[in-house]
């Protein structure tokens, strides 16, 4: 009986995560092209990664044009699926489809929202490096380990998040009638 | 050990994994993306070569290829297209990482439950693999048909492979492993259910012959 309990909700939520991310991503495909798309993508991620990178290693002489990171030994294209949205949309969904109040959400997206970020700038300023200075090892990193590794993060921050929901509740004390 | 630590553990394993199979993963299951290529490219219009792992063109590791020939619907015998389907080797064994480790983290009460959701998995695998990583290598063939159509719109495809590579895949793959997971639970419990209805039925006629 408890698993049959279980089911119901997870299967649920799978379902809620699923319409939810692809909405998500629906309305972000629609801007593409956008000047808010252009914000978000090149000001937001773009723009603080070449920064970062040239705070990090002044020697690198990253510049950035269009959408790749030039340097002199290297030029890092960034695709659809490599800027990292995905990330903030996957978190979106999750949080979005888990019974929680919307105080709860907000603050569960607020720090969420800065992990995530913090994350697509490290995936990127990981993969120009790598680029640059380990080509050998790129296939296994841009193609597995650097898309899921932020993502596995995105999910242990997910976890937690739901773990602090219940603890008022499993907390709060038993009155008698 | 906590659930949490034997998560994050078989989740590190299953990243090893992949980044030492990527390769062999992908030249296993190639005769199942060449099988899905055959089956999708119906008619004259498409014809599938071959589907392999294939050096990079960068230099920068393998590349699970498909090459195939495409001409116009509606023009059989006019211009016609060679392309190229690619796909890093890297990026084949993502959809099967996220879904076995999502399916085998999922909780389960008994070997048996584990098991029914793994024989449940199975078609569910192959539903993703298609839907996947099959879907990105026949992208090439319905571009170059637009193109040869003269369309200039993005079509269905397109839209699929934008959502694909903007993380769809990932969703995907956890979400479908979520709904299995989900759906295996239902079923062991559904089957010890008429497990205990059978094995109760007996008492029942006893207790109501007694109350005769």
């Amino acid at each position: 009986m408890p698993d049959q309990l279980r089911m119901l909700p997870s299967l649920g939520f799978a379902l809620k995560f699923m319409a939810l991310f692809g909405l998500l991503m629906g309305a972000f495909e629609a801007a593409r092209g956008s000047a808010v798309e252009r914000f978000v993508v090149e000001d937001l991620i773009l723009k603080p990664t070449v920064a970062v990178i040239d705070r990090l290693a002044p020697a690198e002489l990253v510049t950035l044009s269009d959408r790749t990171l030039i340097s002199p030994g290297s030029r890092l294209h960034v695709t659809r699926g490599c800027e990292g949205i995905e990330m903030f949309l996957m978190l979106g969904a999750a949080i979005l489809a888990f019974p929680a109040t919307a105080k709860q959400r907000l603050q569960g997206l607020a720090v969420g929202a800065v992990i995530a970020y913090v994350l697509s700038l490290s995936r990127l300023i990981a993969l120009h490096f790598i680029l640059r200075y380990s080509p050998a090892a790129w296939e296994a990193l841009h193609g597995l380990i650097l898309p899921l590794g932020p993502i596995v993060l995105l999910a242990v921050y997910f976890r937690y998040w739901t773990l602090s929901l219940d603890r008022p509740a499993t907390a709060r004390p038993v009155h008698a009638a | 050990m906590r659930r949490e630590m034997r998560g994050l553990l078989v989740i590190a394993g299953a990243l090893v994994l992949g980044v030492v199979g990527a390769e062999p993963y992908a030249r296993a299951m190639a005769p199942y993306y060449d099988a899905l290529a055959r089956l999708v490219a119906v008619g004259p219009a498409w014809e599938v070569g071959s589907v392999a792992v294939r050096p990079g063109r960068s230099g920068l590791g393998a590349e699970l290829t498909l090459e195939a020939l495409v001409r116009n619907p509606d023009d059989l015998t006019g211009p016609h297209a060679q392309v190229r389907g690619r796909i890093q080797v890297g990026e084949v064994v993502e959809t099967p990482i996220v879904y076995w480790t999502v399916l085998l983290l999922w909780p389960a009460t008994t070997l048996r439950s584990r098991l029914v959701r793994l024989a449940l998995g199975v078609p569910g695998f192959l539903l993703v693999e298609a839907l996947t990583t099959g879907s990105q290598l026949l992208l090439p063939m319905a571009q170059a048909s637009a193109v040869l159509r003269g369309q200039v719109a993005l079509t269905p495809w397109d839209h699929w492979s934008h959502f694909l590579e903007a993380g769809g895949q990932f969703v995907l793959a956890c979400g479908l492993a979520g709904v299995i997971g989900a759906l295996g639970t239902r079923r062991t419990v559904a089957s010890a259910a008429a497990r205990d209805l059978v094995s109760s039925a007996p008492l029942a006629a006893v207790s109501s012959r007694q109350r005769r």
